[in-house]
């Protein structure tokens, strides 16, 4: 996501000024089963798909997302768990997530490279 | 996986559940089928995929996959109507073949070009009297030349080892033909304008291409309908998905020959003599996704991009998380 009124470029983490990409927010309720994570610089597109993949661990108990306030980028992600610690269980959830997305990527070139080998796919389409 | 589906009823929709899937299960198993696929337009299927990773691709499609487009225009003579901003705001909006996978975001303060972050443009145009036009001639685009300023015009100046790695064939606008500003007898445009990488969210003008989905419609028929009934529950559903067959005792009765064209318009629910009939329902593990390029990308570079900015996203988490987890580890 831009930043700045220019907007020209996504930034990184490592600019002297910038916030942290993840923060745990202090106090009442948080421990080291139940946190309540604050993923800077993100928005539906990474906290909907990893509320899903944690949603099916099997050690959570209670996980939701939200973003507290649109014009700030920035996802709140709240994990619950019974036994495994909170920051274990997103660690591993985002490995899933990656796989997954690693996966698709696999098929898609799959499917892509074998439609351009049996070009017939392309009828719908006048050619160029 | 949530082989579940959506029921579409005359007032609301109501979630359907399938008994036998699991509450927590894993969706490794997911298949994509490609259905038709272009320079332009792709259209695939992504089976047992859940809806959060399709959307996602689509809002990254739509916000973070970069392109090239112009953005700074140093206006040195205008006399033409078309004022100023007006002029560069068009600029921006041409489309440019120029890949964006060679080059870089340009840095916030930066204030030089550079020939890996920039590509920098020409447009120098004059009307002036066409001396081949007739005296008789009325037609203004024959009496000028030059009258209309085409994206045809827009000249690429290289900089920097830009000839070393570019040919100026890949550096023209998508279309020759866009219409950028139409002058009279004597007026005269020059500006330079240079284009840089950005992303969607920043402006529209960046953005690669569209993106949509739906999930596969399903039609059942509850009950035999037939005759008159029957070609009018034809006319309710977009054409091709019912066919009207005549039975072994001479009766035309209504068939589903492929829900997936329907456009799912619950226009039977107007009429109470065939409402009861059919059962309409949304398969929601079953995704129709389309991409639409009108950039330098093709569609299927474009969806392979957004995926692997997705990736890039979980492994940037997955890299913060780390460096907690080993923070913690020393203290």
């Amino acid at each position: 996501m831009p930043i700045g009124a220019d907007g020209f470029r996504l930034p990184t983490v490592n600019e002297p000024g910038s916030k942290n990409k993840l923060e745990m927010i202090r106090g009442a309720g948080q421990d080291e089963y139940c946190r309540t994570f604050v993923i800077n610089e993100e928005d539906h597109t990474l906290g909907n798909a990893l509320k899903h993949v944690l949603m099916q661990h099997p050690a959570v108990e209670v996980c939701g997302y939200t973003v507290p306030h649109p014009m700030e980028r920035s996802i709140h992600v709240r994990v619950q768990t019974k036994g495994v610690p909170a920051i274990q269980v997103l660690h591993q959830s985002l490995t899933t997530l990656k796989n997954q997305n690693q996966m698709v990527k696999q098929l898609i070139q799959d499917e892509v490279t074998r439609a351009a080998v049996m070009h017939w796919l392309y009828p719908r389409f006048p050619a160029k | 996986m949530d082989t579940g589906r959506i029921k579409l009823e005359e007032f609301q929709l109501v979630p359907e559940h399938d008994l036998e899937s699991p509450a927590k299960g894993s969706d490794h198993d997911g298949i994509i089928k490609l259905m038709s696929m272009d320079d332009t337009d792709m259209e695939l299927d992504f089976i047992g995929f859940h809806i959060s990773i399709v959307n996602a691709y689509r809002r990254i499609i739509l916000a973070e996959v970069a392109t090239m487009a112009i953005e700074k225009v140093y206006m040195y003579n205008n006399t033409s109507i078309v004022q100023d901003e007006v002029l560069a705001h068009r600029l921006g909006l041409v489309p440019l073949k120029v890949d964006p996978r060679f080059f870089e975001f340009r840095s916030k303060d930066e204030k030089e070009w550079g020939a890996q972050d920039s590509v920098k443009y020409e447009l120098k145009v004059r009307c002036s009297k066409n001396p081949q036009a007739s005296d008789k001639e009325t037609n203004p685009d024959i009496l000028y030349k030059d009258r209309k300023v085409l994206s045809s015009s827009l000249k690429w100046i290289p900089f920097g080892n830009q000839t070393d790695i570019f040919q100026e064939s890949s550096m023209q606008p998508l279309h020759d033909d866009i219409l950028l500003a139409k002058m009279n007898c004597g007026h005269l445009i020059n500006l330079e304008a240079y284009a840089v990488k950005g992303i969607g969210s920043d402006h529209a003008k960046f953005q690669p291409g569209l993106s949509w989905y739906r999930l596969l419609p399903e039609i059942k028929l509850v009950r035999e309908v037939e005759g008159e009934d029957a070609l009018l529950l034809q006319k309710c559903f977009s054409p091709g998905v019912i066919d009207i067959i005549t039975t072994s005792e001479g009766k035309n009765v209504a068939k589903v020959n492929d829900a997936r064209n329907d456009a799912c318009s619950r226009n039977v629910f107007q009429y109470d003599n065939i409402k009861d009939s059919v059962k309409m329902t949304r398969k929601t593990d079953h995704v129709i996704f389309y991409v639409e390029s009108h950039s330098a990308l093709k569609s299927h570079e474009i969806l392979d991009e957004a995926v692997s900015i997705m990736i890039g996203k979980c492994d940037l988490l997955l890299a913060e998380i780390e460096k907690h987890l080993e923070m913690d580890a020393d203290t």
